[in-house]
């Protein structure tokens, strides 16, 4: 499991990339990456390289959220699989983020 | 080398790590060896020592084992081999004859004079430095 | 990491029986930094070591009184779990006296004549591996500490819990599940409680987390859960205080995914709420396959009060049908290849299922069958239909000692359009009128009186439905979705409540009057019509008659009055 982020040139937009099991393990190495960001308005996270979401993944996806500026947030989560999608359906997390 | 019957460098390392004490560790040698060879002297002298039997080569083979131990690390090279020869000879019951074991013992004492005799005017030596 | 460091002074035990060799090595140790300590035999370097404990051993194999394997041995079991390197001084060379060495528990050898750069080297060693030993010993002991505490911890939490959850109704005839005992520290919470109305509420619930945080966040969710059922609320004010408290309360990564039914068996219907659980299933008893129960909304504590969705959905619900609700830990227990149980195995056990009392059964050995082994976060729950009259009834709660009892009072109320929206008035209604202890006796029936009074005010009356609908499924779902949009789209329109309270000798009468604001119906004619026991609606006017001890309706249908009498409580009446 690992996490990186890189910024878009204008510094507007934080892109997160989880590549393997998104659960409790990633929690530091997430909070890590979005942590000290002030200047993005939009965030995406990218699940492309990652099958496999637990409900600490979803507690970790709301905090990001809540740092985003929570029910103005602009949070889009990426390139979900099969998977993901249906884990993201059962919790309606459709309704707080955008999914693709 | 082998034929040298005291390496000074090993003397000169001696002398280095055991500073005052030099002296002392000398004389303990002196000491303690000249017991040693009394006791193989004792040994195959003793009535009724045989090579044939295991029982009574076993504290030879020890007793030369622990020589040629404390002989090695005072850099008796000559006195080192020739222990070495008689614990190995007295590992080795089948090889064992008794005349052989008579010569080496004989060998040791000998070389013992020898190397005592070079460690008083070692010891004197100090004493004048 | 260069090992050229100055290593830490170290008590270091040297054995020989030689004099020279042993006053050499001890000069060559302690120049190296270390304190000595001297034995000339086994049994001396054994009594040395248990009285000094020195940190490391440097040994002559072959001595006399006791040899140096003999001391090893002895000299390794007095250390026991900690690590004292023994180094053998030897000049063995063979393989056979090597082994002899390592059998003996030696860790390394250094052969005569000694050499002073090898000596310092095996000592770094040997102590860098000691001080790993130390450490992990160190770390064990730490975890197995705290890992006591964190039992007891938790078994306090259990203790206290318990006492909560067993208010509840779970061992009601028509409730079957399957719960570990330990659920709750796996997050899963079950909970049952009736409601005065005769209702039966059911919670499932799944907090993010394990262990304590899960507990923690249950206690309150039950509480509010059992108070506002006992006190009449219905499921959408219970939900909205539920998500309301763990939003403010738990932190902003927790949440607790759940279903929420209200089974009501006098009105043959179930509704549902189900937020981020799996899907629950409404099985039906006539043979038409299950309907699933999908989760429809985000789980409870994440959302703020303004934006919390509270709709539910509602189904008939008869004899032989059964609501089944199930945690995560069903369908997502994977087999060796990671394979998940998944949603069609358990849909099958429900189709092959033939005896309904062993379904749960049946779920749980198909789960054992594709896995060996059911996960301890299983948790499921089945909840039937009955006959209202084979339930117990339901117990009801106070928390005055009954001794001041208002008698001779009267109180009206309107409420309007924009309080009909969001506000179920009963239970404060009904607190009201339990003030008056003659009452308490009759509360359930009075809940039901009212309630079914208030729904026909809201629904029939300001909202206009025509209950014609509720005849069969589609229908149903037509009437709620339409009850939905109307109360949403008000604005006009109201109901009142007017009560009476008279004495009467020892005891007394309560006249209530329920007016609307609608266009009102044919009262007498609804009347008249055979009670229909097996249709979905025109049940409640004739329960109303059945259960007050009077009650009329005006001409235009728009107002309703209903008395109820009680006798002096000289002697308790057992009901």
């Amino acid at each position: 499991m690992s996490v990186t982020s890189n910024r878009s040139p204008d510094e507007q937009q934080l892109t997160i990339k989880i590549k393997g099991r998104f659960d409790f393990s990633t929690h530091q190495d997430f909070r890590g990456a979005y942590e000290k960001e002030t200047k993005a308005k939009r965030y995406v996270v990218d699940l492309k390289e990652t099958n496999y979401l637990d409900s600490s993944a979803l507690g970790m996806l709301l905090l990001l959220r809540d740092h985003a500026g929570g029910e103005r947030a602009d949070v889009r989560l990426e390139n979900c699989s099969a998977d993901v999608v249906k884990i993201l359906a059962i919790s309606n997390f459709s309704k707080l983020f955008q999914i693709g | 080398m082998a034929d040298e019957h005291v390496d000074v460098s090993v003397l000169g390392t001696l002398r280095d790590v055991m500073e005052g004490e030099y002296p002392s560790l000398l004389d303990v040698f002196i000491k303690d060896s000249e017991t040693r060879v009394r006791a193989l002297n004792q040994l195959i002298r003793a009535p009724g020592f045989s090579v044939e039997s295991a029982a009574q080569l076993q504290p030879l083979g020890m007793m030369a084992h622990s020589f040629k131990g404390s002989s090695s690390n005072m850099g008796a090279t000559r006195l080192t081999e020739l222990c070495r020869l008689l614990e190995e000879l007295a590992r080795n019951q089948s090889a064992a004859d008794g005349a052989v074991v008579n010569q080496l013992v004989q060998a040791i004492t000998d070389e013992f004079s020898v190397v005592r005799d070079l460690f008083d005017v070692e010891l004197q030596a100090c004493t004048l430095r | 990491m260069t090992g050229s460091a100055p290593p830490e002074r170290l008590k270091i035990l040297i054995a020989d029986d030689n004099a020279s060799d042993r006053m050499l090595l001890s000069a060559i140790i302690s120049r190296q930094g270390h304190e000595v300590l001297s034995a000339s035999d086994g049994a001396e370097a054994v009594a040395l070591f248990e009285r000094n404990r020195p940190q490391l051993v440097l040994m002559d194999a072959l001595m006399p009184v006791m040899d140096g394997f003999e001391a090893a041995r002895r000299i390794k079991e007095l250390a026991g779990e900690a690590l004292v390197p023994i180094i053998f001084l030897t000049s063995l060379t063979e393989g056979e006296g090597l082994a002899r060495c390592l059998d003996a528990g030696g860790d390394d050898f250094v052969a005569k004549p000694y050499n002073q750069g090898v000596l310092a080297a095996k000592i770094n060693a040997m102590n860098r591996l000691r001080l790993l030993q130390e450490t992990v010993l160190q770390q064990r002991d730490l975890i197995a500490r705290h890992h006591k505490y964190l039992l007891n911890e938790q078994r306090v939490a259990k203790a206290v819990f318990d006492q909560i959850a067993h208010s509840g109704c779970l061992s009601a005839p028509n409730i079957r599940y399957l719960q570990s005992p330990y659920a709750l520290f796996n997050g899963d919470l079950l909970l049952a409680a009736w409601a005065p109305s005769g209702n039966m509420h059911v919670l499932l619930g799944d907090f993010t987390g394990h262990g304590l945080p899960a507990a923690v966040g249950a206690m309150p969710l039950a509480e509010v859960f059992y108070g506002m059922t006992a006190k009449g609320y219905g499921l959408p004010e219970t939900l909205r205080e539920m998500n309301a408290k763990l939003k403010r309360i738990l932190p902003v990564d927790m949440f607790c995914c759940a279903a929420l039914i209200s089974v009501n068996f006098k009105q043959h219907l179930v509704e549902v709420w189900n937020g981020g659980l799996p899907d629950g299933y409404l099985l039906h008893g006539d043979g038409r396959p299950h309907t699933p129960l999908v989760s429809a909304h985000l789980p409870l504590g994440v959302l703020s009060a303004n934006s919390f969705d509270d709709n539910t959905q509602v189904y008939p619900f008869g004899a032989g049908d059964r609501v089944f609700l199930l945690s995560d830990g069903v369908v997502d227990s994977t087999d060796e290849s990671g394979e998940m149980f998944g949603t069609r195995r358990l849909q099958n056990v429900f189709v092959s299922n033939r005896n309904p009392a062993m379904l749960i059964e049946e779920v749980q050995w198909a789960l054992a069958r594709f896995r060996g082994q059911v996960r301890d976060d299983v948790s499921m729950v089945e909840v039937g239909f009955t006959q209202p009259e084979l339930l117990g009834p339901p117990s009801v709660i106070y928390t005055d000692s009954g001794d001041s009892s208002p008698l001779d009072w009267s109180a009206s109320f309107e409420f309007r359009a924009s309080t009909l929206k969001r506000f179920n008035p009963l239970p404060y209604l009904l607190q009201l009128l339990q003030e008056v202890h003659g009452l308490r006796l009759q509360s359930s029936e009075l809940y039901i009186v009212l309630s079914e009074l208030y729904s026909n005010a809201l629904e029939h009356g300001v909202l206009g439905l025509d209950s014609a609908l509720k005849r069969d499924a589609e229908g149903f779902a037509l009437y709620y979705q339409q009850r939905g949009e109307r109360l949403d789209a008000l604005e006009r329109g109201f109901i009142r409540f007017n009560f009476q309270i008279i004495p009467v000798g020892q005891g007394g009468r309560l006249i209530v009057e329920v007016h609307d604001s609608g266009s009102g119906f044919d009262a007498q004619q609804v009347l008249s019509l055979p009670p229909a026991v097996d249709q979905l609606s025109g049940r409640g006017l004739s329960l109303v008659r059945q259960l007050s001890d009077r009650c009329q309706w005006s001409l235009d249908g728009r107002t309703a009055c209903v008395e109820f009498a009680w006798e002096g409580l000289a002697y308790s009446r057992d009901s």
